[in-house]
């Protein structure tokens, strides 16, 4: 449970902080001047723009009031983990298992459906997006891979 | 007359039944690849390039046209349908037709949009064949300054246009310089922000972000809703028609979206996305629903210049 209020000025330390942090970085690749600019020099500019916009945001979240919203773990870890079981398993097998695999975490993890619909969605996706992208289009993609076992 | 001339010896070489059937099968192969993300009228055309070996010139370029119109207007389908982008360009039409299509609207938001495309599509094909000269001189024109500062007028009035408080806006569009800023620096080719990636050193891919901004988050967000609320779309041939007050409402977007098209296509570098991102229309505090509605057409138009008129990009396509 985490109040408007906080979000708010959370999301504002959060931007001040990228914005200084941009300012920072950009420092190392040389600022040069307004007449002979360096690579440094629109990021520099651009970091230290945000921090009055995130000291805004800051400013005007203090009045809210902190109205309760919950938060879906759940449902965050088992799309971005479907994702990065494609970042993973994309180089390591090869489309079809990846697909399968990414699909087969998905229906399983958010129980939106049996295990059995599961599996015909999983290899019936696999299959369609072998022929679309590496049958139909020529994408320079490998379907499987046997040779890591 | 040798305007007048040139143009029916055109519309002939056009409608002759060939070239309107190279034509359709090019629009046809377009859409459908446009559809899928990640795609855009450029890698299109190169894959589908071969197809075009066999035929005679005239009919390739034909074909070539249909391809990139095709994509550029099947990138919207998506959009509005399951809120995720096919082509860069269309991210835009995200903002209100996903929207419409959330209200049970997604009919006339793909309606309006195909609509949109024709007309803006022919208007721009209008006014290039009789303003060509004139217009390409002051698009010429346009120096480093003249470029710099209407892209910080846009800039500024887009992050007023977003609902929230200005500063959120202003800060939004700066975070998007700052994700823009990743990669070769288009003067010296620093690397910048790469943190030692190579796959970095292009930038961020347009596509990929507003995938993981808008799709990623749809998808969560969809999770989080109840299933019995969950939004499915049937598209009947019925719901496809826009009622007469849909049109009525759509008719001055459709005009002014044609016209900022017509005259940012003419000049060199800016490509279908940069003017799409433009706020074109007033802001309609009091009528949320119909600012929704009214707003589809000015966004959903594709670039009225055909591929083989464009001139050549002078910068990266980052911008």
């Amino acid at each position: 449970m985490v109040g408007k209020k906080y979000m708010e000025v959370a999301a504002g330390t959060a931007l001040l902080l990228l914005g200084l942090w941009i300012a920072a970085y950009s420092v190392q690749y040389r600022l040069g001047s307004l007449n002979d600019m360096k690579p440094g020099f629109f990021p520099f500019s651009v970091g230290i723009l945000i921090v009055p916009c995130a000291l805004l945001i800051i400013f005007n979240s203090l009045g809210l009031s902190g109205k309760a919203q919950s938060f879906d773990w759940k449902a965050v870890i088992v799309v971005l983990g479907s994702i990065l079981i494609f970042a993973i398993a994309m180089p390591l097998f090869g489309l079809f298992p990846t697909v399968f695999l990414m699909v087969a975490f998905f229906g399983l993890g958010s129980s939106a459906s049996g295990p059995l619909e599961t599996a015909v969605t999983a290899i019936a996706l696999a299959v369609l997006t072998c022929l679309v992208f590496v049958i139909g289009l020529g994408l320079p993609i490998r379907i499987a891979r046997w040779d890591v076992f | 007359m040798s305007l007048l001339q040139s143009f029916g010896d055109g519309l002939a070489t056009a409608f002759e039944l060939r070239n309107l059937l190279y034509c359709f099968i090019g629009v046809f192969m377009g859409t459908l690849v446009g559809v899928l993300p990640g795609i855009g009228a450029l890698a299109s055309i190169s894959m589908l390039m071969p197809l075009t070996f066999y035929v005679p010139p005239d009919t390739a370029l034909i074909m070539l046209a249909g391809i990139y119109f095709g994509t550029q207007y099947g990138g919207s389908t998506t959009s509005i349908l399951l809120n995720l982008p096919g082509t860069p360009s269309a991210s835009v039409v995200c903002l209100d037709g996903y929207p419409m299509s959330k209200q049970g609207r997604a009919g006339t938001a793909l309606a309006i949009t195909t609509i949109a495309s024709f007309f803006g599509a022919t208007t721009g094909i209008l006014i290039l064949m009789l303003f060509a000269q004139p217009l390409s001189s002051l698009g010429l024109s346009f120096a480093a300054a003249d470029y710099f500062s209407l892209m910080v007028l846009g800039l500024v009035v887009s992050s007023t246009i977003a609902s929230g408080s200005p500063a959120k806006g202003m800060a939004m569009v700066l975070v998007g310089l700052a994700l823009g800023l990743v990669g070769s620096d288009i003067q010296t080719g620093t690397q910048r922000f790469t943190f030692g990636f190579l796959q970095l050193a292009d930038g961020i891919n347009l596509v990929a972000l507003s995938m993981g901004l808008f799709g990623v988050a749809e998808v969560i967000g969809s999770l989080r809703r109840s299933d019995n609320d969950r939004v499915v779309q049937k598209v009947t041939m019925r719901e496809l028609m826009p009622s007469r007050r849909d049109l009525a409402m759509s008719f001055k977007p459709f005009l002014r979206g044609a016209g900022i098209g017509s005259f940012i296509g003419r000049c060199p570098g800016p490509g279908p996305t940069w003017p799409r991102s433009w706020p074109t229309r007033p802001r309609r505090r009091s009528h949320p629903s119909r600012r929704v509605s009214a707003a589809a057409p000015s966004r959903a138009l594709p670039h009225p210049n055909p591929p083989t008129t464009r001139p050549p990009r002078r910068h990266s396509s980052r911008r």
